[in-house]
């Protein structure tokens, strides 16, 4: 079990930095747009579609593990005083498997339009040619099911924590 | 069209957010439940399938991590550090002068910076301690701190209004111009609260500072001075129509880098970590507004959106009632969910209706981000409160805070009456640079 977190973690952590890398291109791509178009009147006529398609694409969804990993999704903790440790532990269980089982819902939904894009070969049409922006599809599909598995393993991992630790010790 | 499903839907949802399902979890599960219980299985899964990749792959959205980059590198490099010990050079002879000192300082970190947890924190750390030292009563100095943290989501960039902006599909810009018009009005009545405070309550407050200026305080004007530029000349660039405020992010966060590149401050740490924070602020928070992008579809499939605005119009509520009742849930909500959360949460059933009562949704961007910023520093759940509870724990409990803020939400009620009864306070900004 812990074995297969550590590899969720490794997994999670390359998609992360891939989303970081996202910001960079981002913020690149943009400033250059900005600076030929005021300075030389050069406009980069992909620079909306990249933007929105992979960079924004590649950061909202592919870092999703590894926020479940640092349980940084926003929720609402009202009665989180009242909890003992074990109902506490109970209650993160299950709401991992139902952030499981949404993530991997996702996963397949999102894989299908994926499919159907990538047959249909989906592309934008600019002024001077077309943009393929099929491949952006498959970007949310892996994000969510990785998710999935991670929060999977992390129901099991808050479950029995103690074999977890066990096996961490063996 | 069957309201009754919408209304089961938004009570399934209060109970899974108490139950401490994600937020994005809740919506998401609720919308597919309810689409499917209305439509039909395959109509629930076109939307599933669809709205994750719509609602991200948007160019207007990517100010949000471009301006969270800003904010972060701003803060890590410490371009801001310097902005305390400014604004006291200037501010230090008024009753309250430390305090009213912060709260310009909380200004100025809010027009780097999108959020009001990072403003708090990064002002909690700099400005408490001294105040404490100085004589202030630990909860008025933290109390200002946490209020004052509010204005860096008021005064632009402000990462709740860009997104405001993109649901409401009203232009960013000016509710981000309107947003000045608030940040200002709100600082304001801040340092009157501290200037009130001094002048009725002096146990509370040291005695005035007439101390000359130090030669320190002026190294501190220059330090800020960089930034300072930056900041006007981002903003200028995008009022004046040089670039767009979606544009503005990425010109503001690469010349943040630049700045602190050049001035020896720009590290592997601070790259990193502004980095692992723009990406897991980013994450969290556009799952959030997939959900909440289909929970929208689900009320309006449901036609309960239809029928709470026809129900509105039909009670006649007029334009006074009708905002008491929405102030008071904002007010509500604020008390124990993350702004975000409230707000997308929400404005899926509020915006039909101020459509069809013809409300400027420029200017109910500016009042709900607002309020939503109340709710920040409202008990039991206040996150500025407990940002600065964590950066200057050793000077104050959270009831102390809480006790500190108390007056400064008091302004703020205020504030909000204020810019009800007198839309112009914050539209004519906006109204002006159209």
């Amino acid at each position: 079990m812990t074995a297969l977190l550590r590899l969720a973690a490794v997994v999670a952590r390359i998609l992360a930095f891939i989303g970081a890398a996202g910001v960079v291109l981002m913020m690149v791509h943009i400033s250059l747009d900005v600076a030929l178009r005021n300075l030389f009147r050069i406009a980069i006529p992909v620079t909306a579609e990249m933007v929105a398609r992979y960079y924004m694409v590649a950061t909202a969804f592919l870092p999703l593990s590894w926020l479940e990993l640092r349980r940084e999704m926003v929720s609402v903790e009202l009665f989180e005083f009242a909890m003992t440790r074990s109902v506490r532990r109970v209650s993160d269980a299950l709401v991992c498997l139902v952030s499981a089982i949404v993530y991997a819902s996702l996963a397949w939904a999102t894989w299908n339009a994926a499919l159907s894009n990538f047959r249909s070969g989906t592309y934008v049409e600019l002024a001077s040619m077309k943009m393929p922006v099929w491949h952006s599809f498959f970007l949310p599909p892996v994000g969510f099911a990785i998710a999935a598995a991670t929060c999977l393993l992390l129901t099991f991992h808050d479950l029995h924590p103690a074999a977890s630790h066990a096996e961490e010790a063996s | 069209m069957n309201p009754e499903v919408g209304f089961v839907g938004i009570g399934i949802l209060i109970i899974l957010l108490l139950l401490r399902v994600p937020v994005a979890m809740a919506l998401i599960a609720v919308s597919f439940g309810g689409i499917t219980a209305l439509l039909g299985v395959t109509p629930a899964f076109g939307i599933l399938s669809n709205t994750p990749y719509s609602f991200v792959a948007s160019w207007t959205m990517s100010a949000v991590p471009m301006f969270l980059l800003m904010g972060f590198v701003a803060f890590h490099s410490g371009l801001t550090g310097g902005l305390f010990a400014a604004a006291k050079v200037v501010l230090r002879r008024l009753p309250g002068g430390l305090a009213v000192s912060s709260i310009f300082a909380c200004s100025g970190f809010a027009a780097v910076s999108g959020s009001s947890l990072a403003c708090a924190a990064a002002m909690g750390r700099i400005a408490i301690p001294e105040m404490v030292a100085a004589g202030y009563r630990p909860s008025i100095a933290a109390g200002s701190i946490a209020a004052g943290g509010t204005i860096g989501a008021l005064i632009p960039p402000s990462i709740l209004m860009i997104i405001y902006g993109v649901f409401a599909e009203t232009s960013v810009t000016q509710v981000f111009i309107g947003g000045v018009g608030i940040g200002v009005i709100t600082a304001i009545g801040y340092c009157l609260v501290i200037i009130g405070i001094s002048l009725f309550r002096p146990d509370l407050v040291p005695a005035r500072d007439t101390s000359p200026v130090s030669e320190e305080g002026r190294a501190a004007i220059l330090q800020v001075m960089p930034i300072t530029i930056l900041v006007l000349l981002i903003f200028g660039g995008m009022f004046s129509g040089l670039f767009t405020a979606t544009e503005a992010g990425a010109v503001g966060a690469l010349g943040t880098i630049l700045l602190a590149a050049v001035t020896g401050r720009l590290t592997k740490w601070n790259i990193t970590h502004s980095l692992i924070d723009t990406v897991t602020s980013t994450g969290a928070l556009f799952i959030i507004g997939v959900g909440a992008a289909m929970f929208t579809r689900f009320l309006g499939i449901s036609g309960l959106s239809h029928f709470l605005s026809s129900f509105v119009a039909g009670a006649d509520l007029g334009y006074f009632k009708l905002m008491l009742i929405i102030v008071l849930i904002y007010l509500a909500l604020g008390t124990f969910m993350e702004p975000f959360g409230a707000m997308l949460t929400t404005l899926p059933i509020f915006l039909p209706i101020l459509r069809a009562e013809g409300i400027s949704l420029v200017w109910f961007g500016v009042v709900v981000v607002k309020m939503l910023e109340i709710g920040m520093i409202t008990p039991p759940v206040g996150m500025n409160v407990f940002v600065i509870k964590n950066v200057a724990g050793k000077y104050v409990s959270i009831a102390q805070v809480f006790a500190g803020v108390l007056p400064f939400i008091i302004m703020d009620l205020f504030v909000i009456a204020l810019v009800i009864a007198v839309p112009s306070v914050v539209m004519f900004l906006p109204d002006l640079l159209k």
